[in-house]
């Protein structure tokens, strides 16, 4: 029996009595339940270090309380009903009321009192979400799913398994590492050795990590505005001093950046598809980003992310490969090719930052998902995921112009396209009366996959303007979806100047 | 083409990925020039012994990554352009060649400073030999774990992924460990105050970087675990080093200090290395004086489960009302290689701002693995396992004091403490430490010296045996020759 009771002595009272008030305890506060089967005597007389008699005897006290009931040939149980059982005529005891909390935040340290003020801020749930199983990455139907099953259940068949996986290596399984490196440098021509690839089971713990051996409180950091309020977030709660950054139709706005009088430690951009606007960073500014940073000491993190898809334009080599890795930290992660639940985050160091890197990932994650690792070699060494990527990028594709088009016919110049070219949603601006929140519901009625880009400002956010993600939505029902939305906003902003127009009067 | 390719059949890679793989190496280190033609499916696998499917594969997956291009009737060609040749990249600066003269290291933070202060001893491959100690592979319950694995690998589609994933884990899993915890450890909790952890490193890491102050107090136990303290020291941490009895932690010592000390970190139910326990009155002075100093415990317990005499003692935490303690455990010891995830039972108060911050730095869990480990606990498989094992180590640990005392006799001191899966043991002789750990290691039983373990000053002559690890003959032969090293080293 693997329960543990309490049998510390107590004076004058006999053991058995200890026991069976154990017992009795532990089914009180249910940590017995009712039908729980109790152990046989001879096994608890083993595992107590007791003599039979005694068991005997406490058990014998438990049946007279009531407590128990013994089957014939089965067992002795818990009784479904013990005596003083009012559960049925009482509410059930509410522990998070009755349990007196104490007030633990005067014992935070600094770091805490951020987290807690930055999660207090943004806790304020901006969008309603459809219920996308997927959210942000591409459907299901064009996810490398079934490639990716196999080769879990290929590795988790292996009879190496047990040497496998005592592969302690924080970093990251060396294969894997060296696929990653060779695959980002086909796609996004980083120059990189595998040993500088960080694997991570999880893709906060990559900003987590580069804030912490960076960042001291009070440090500035550059960040784009708009931009991903998550990283925004997780940077601020290592106390970096965020500074918004203008971004145009050119991405980031780097002699704006440049003017500033400000020592930066790091600049966080996107430079390939940038959240929200979809502007990619052009060659004229990555070279003078990186110079700048060059000149002046400061880091990029360049976050690559929705990095692999592109319409009808030629990509721009990663400021990390422009640079040759000496003052940019690359973040990359495949979610956006495959779906959420592949946790995996990588980021590539310089080298100089190497060993503090490692360091730091040993104290905070030293193992990883070894059968993930194995199978997510394999589908990057065996061509899979570029041959998913060739295979997807024409349906993506589609499904842009099939939006493109709904929105031509149906919005009728109400609804302003941002001129991007790259990843899995635009930026949309809607010319309504109807307020943010309305647009919002109204396109989740009608199954358009729609974001506000509210969360992504730090300074007073734009009124009507949007994510829409055409990836989420299925090639055929974009223009329905599209057209029914377009319907209901017309229905509502007319029965909202229909009722002001009645209180007018 | 010059290159000399080899397959080798034995391996645990088919062969169109050894091909594919070697020729990937070649193109890149340039020892196939571009342009070059790869010889024909037909030559290369004839001379290879190998199919020809294999090789049009390997092609094949070279082609989809942008490498080679085959041009229908004359063959296959290394591209001109590589892949990631992207534009203006000819005058670029060599790889990972130095910016201007900019000492960098002087940018790092201060907790990034501190790492590099240790970067020695704390470098991975180090940490490593304190890893020891894990279940051995053979009696790690695979074969339960693989079905169940497999099974959710076939059955979940996607579609029943939470689309919000909850930072603390699977809601099912956290329910089951709950009443696992319960049941076994006398853990009080509910399944809200529980948190499942990926990164095992992160549960205390966490804790500290919420509640510590760089220059805060803290008490550890010394001896005490070597990867704790690594982490206090971290993150700024001033350690207290409180001394181990037989009897755990010394609790006076510890109420008598005049610091103001934020946690205690304590391993009451098996003492690393010393195997101690703690008797419950301790536990209570203990958990007296965290309440009345506001003070917070982090009761490691790690390696409780397995106890050979004497009776299971209830976890710190099920005898506080649940809101000084902060409990640590995780399934390494028990099924290392296949689940190695951590949990953490917190009091109510700091449910919340444990949240947030996890949520700001491990949000995503293995989804599959939960989904089995729920299984494997609801099922009955784990305690089943436990069951096993424990008879099995048992008997481990019973013959290795048997050998001990016959082959070493007086020489060897054993830890009366009989619980979990290695064993202190003092062994009196001229060798030098690390000659007996090299004797150890030829005699097929490794053993590990406990001075990591110290602050300072640490023990000659004290060693730590897993004893799990190795079966009953093993450790037969094993001490049988230690002993047989050792004296000879003696008589010379």
């Amino acid at each position: 029996m693997n329960f543990v009771v309490n049998l510390e002595y107590q004076r004058y009272v006999p053991l058995y009595r200890r026991l069976s008030d154990a017992l009795r305890k532990a089914i009180l506060e249910g940590r017995l339940k009712p039908g729980d089967a109790i152990p046989s005597v001879r096994d608890m007389a083993t595992t107590f270090r007791l003599s039979r008699a005694t068991v005997l005897k406490s058990l014998e006290d438990l049946h007279k309380q009531g407590f128990l009931e013994t089957i014939h040939g089965s067992g002795t149980y818990v009784k479904k009903r013990w005596p003083g059982d009012l559960s049925d005529l009482l509410p059930p005891r509410e522990l998070e009321a009755s349990d007196a909390q104490t007030d633990r935040s005067a014992q935070l340290s600094a770091y805490g009192r951020r987290v807690t003020a930055l999660c207090q801020a943004e806790s304020k749930e901006w969008n309603v979400h459809l219920p996308q199983i997927n959210f942000g990455g591409p459907p299901l139907n064009l996810t490398p799913m079934r490639e990716w099953k196999a080769l879990l259940l290929k590795h988790s068949k292996g009879n190496d398994l047990q040497e496998l996986t005592y592969i302690v290596e924080p970093c990251g399984y060396p294969m894997l590492r060296e696929a990653i490196a060779a695959y980002l440098h086909r796609l996004r021509a980083v120059r990189a050795r595998a040993d500088q690839v960080i694997t991570f089971s999880s893709k906060q713990l990559r900003l987590d990590l580069i804030a912490r051996v960076l960042l001291e409180p009070g440090d500035c950091v550059g960040f784009e505005e708009p931009g991903y309020s998550e990283a925004r977030v997780a940077l601020a709660s290592h106390g970096a001093e965020i500074v918004p950054i203008p971004v145009d139709g050119d991405g980031l706005n780097v002699d704006y950046l440049l003017a500033l009088p400000l020592k930066f430690k790091l600049v966080y951009v996107t430079p390939s598809h940038h959240d929200p606007t979809g502007a990619v960073l052009s060659l004229e500014r990555r070279r003078q980003l990186i110079a700048w940073a060059k000149r002046t000491g400061a880091y990029i993190i360049e976050d690559d992310y929705d990095c692999e898809y592109r319409y009808g334009r030629k990509p721009l080599p990663s400021l990390q490969g422009l640079d040759g890795g000496d003052c940019v930290i690359y973040l990359a992660s495949l979610w956006k090719i495959m779906f959420q639940a592949l946790r995996f985050g990588f980021i590539i160091v310089p080298e100089r930052l190497r060993s503090v890197c490692v360091l730091a990932k040993t104290q905070s994650e030293r193992y990883l998902p070894v059968l993930e690792q194995l199978a997510l070699s394999d589908l990057i060494n065996e061509g899979h995921l570029e041959r998913h990527l060739r295979k997807t990028q024409g349906a993506l594709a589609r499904h842009r112009q099939a939006l493109i088009y709904a929105l031509t016919k149906h919005a009728g110049g109400r609804v302003r396209l941002a001129p991007e070219s790259a990843g899995m949603h635009v930026l949309i601006e809607i010319d309504t009366d109807l307020s943010d929140d309305a647009v919002l519901r109204l396109a989740y009625e009608a199954r358009v996959p729609l974001i506000s880009t509210r969360a992504h400002y730090m300074g007073a956010p734009r009124k009507g303007e949007f994510v829409l993600s055409f990836a989420e939505i299925h090639e055929s029902t974009i223009e329905s979806c599209i057209q029914r939305w377009m319907e209901l906003m017309e229905e509502y902003s007319a029965g909202g100047r229909i009722r002001t127009n009645e209180n007018r009067a | 083409m010059k290159t000399e390719l080899e397959v080798n059949f034995n391996s645990k890679f088919p062969v169109h990925r050894q091909l594919s793989d070697a020729l990937r190496r070649a193109i890149i280190e340039g020892k196939i020039a571009s342009n070059e033609p790869l010889p024909s499916i037909r030559t290369l696998a004839a001379s290879l012994g190998v199919s020809r499917s294999a090789v049009a594969r390997s092609f094949e997956d070279l082609a989809s990554q942008g490498y080679v291009t085959t041009v229908l009737g004359s063959g296959t060609f290394v591209r001109h352009r590589m892949p990631g040749d992207l534009v203006e990249m000819d005058d670029l600066p060599e790889l990972g060649s130095p910016g201007p003269d900019l000492n960098r290291e002087l940018l790092l933070s201060a907790y990034g400073r501190r790492l590099m202060q240790h970067e020695r001893e704390w470098a991975p491959h180090t940490v490593q030999d304190l890893n020891h100690g894990g279940p051995p592979m053979n009696l790690a319950p695979l074969a339960a774990w693989k079905v169940l694995f497999q099974k959710h690998c076939r059955l979940r589609d996607l579609s029943l992924l939470e689309f919000k994933p909850d930072p603390f884990g699977f809601p099912p899993l956290r329910e089951a460990y709950a009443s696992y915890l319960t049941r076994a450890r006398a853990v009080n909790c509910n399944s809200d105050q529980v948190a499942v952890f990926f990164a095992r490193e992160l549960r205390l890491d966490l804790l500290l970087r919420l509640f510590l102050e760089e220059g805060d107090f803290v008490a550890v136990e010394n001896p005490g675990y070597p990867g704790a303290r690594q982490r206090f020291a971290a993150h700024g941490a001033n350690m207290i080093p409180i001394p181990v009895g037989p009897q755990g932690m010394d609790v006076d010592f510890l109420a008598s200090l005049p610091n103001k000390i934020k946690f205690v970190y304590v391993t009451p139910s098996h003492h690393e290395p010393t195997g101690a326990v703690m008797p419950l009155s301790r536990r209570r002075q203990l958990l007296d004086w965290a309440k009345a100093n506001g003070t917070f415990i982090i009761e490691d317990d790690y390696d409780s489960e397995y106890r050979y005499c004497g009776r299971p003692v209830p976890s710190l935490q099920g005898m506080d009302d649940g809101e000084v303690v902060i409990h640590l455990s995780c399934l390494w010891k028990l099924m290392s290689p296949v689940v190695k995830l951590g949990f953490l039972v917190m009091p109510r108060s700091i449910v919340r701002i444990i949240r947030d911050a996890k949520s700001l730095c491990e949000r995503d869990l293995p989804v599959i693995d939960q989904f089995a480990l729920t299984d494997f606990i609801n099922e009955g498989h784990l305690e089943r396992h436990i069951r096993r094992n424990r008879k099995t180590y048992g008997k481990r640990r019973e013959k290795l004091v048997a050998e001990l005392t016959e082959h070493l006799g007086r020489r060897a001191i054993v830890s009366t403490e009989s619980a979990g899966m290695d064993m202190l043991v003092r062994i009196e002789s001229p060798c030098s430490d690390e000659e007996i750990v090299r004797f150890s290691q030829q005699a097929g039983i490794p053993m590990v010296s406990s001075q990591p373990y110290y602050f300072a000053d640490g023990r000659r002559g004290e060693f730590v045996i897993p004893f799990a690890m190795f079966d009953e003959d093993q450790i037969e032969r094993g001490v049988e020759k230690l002993a047989f090293l050792v004296a000879q080293k003696d008589k010379i």
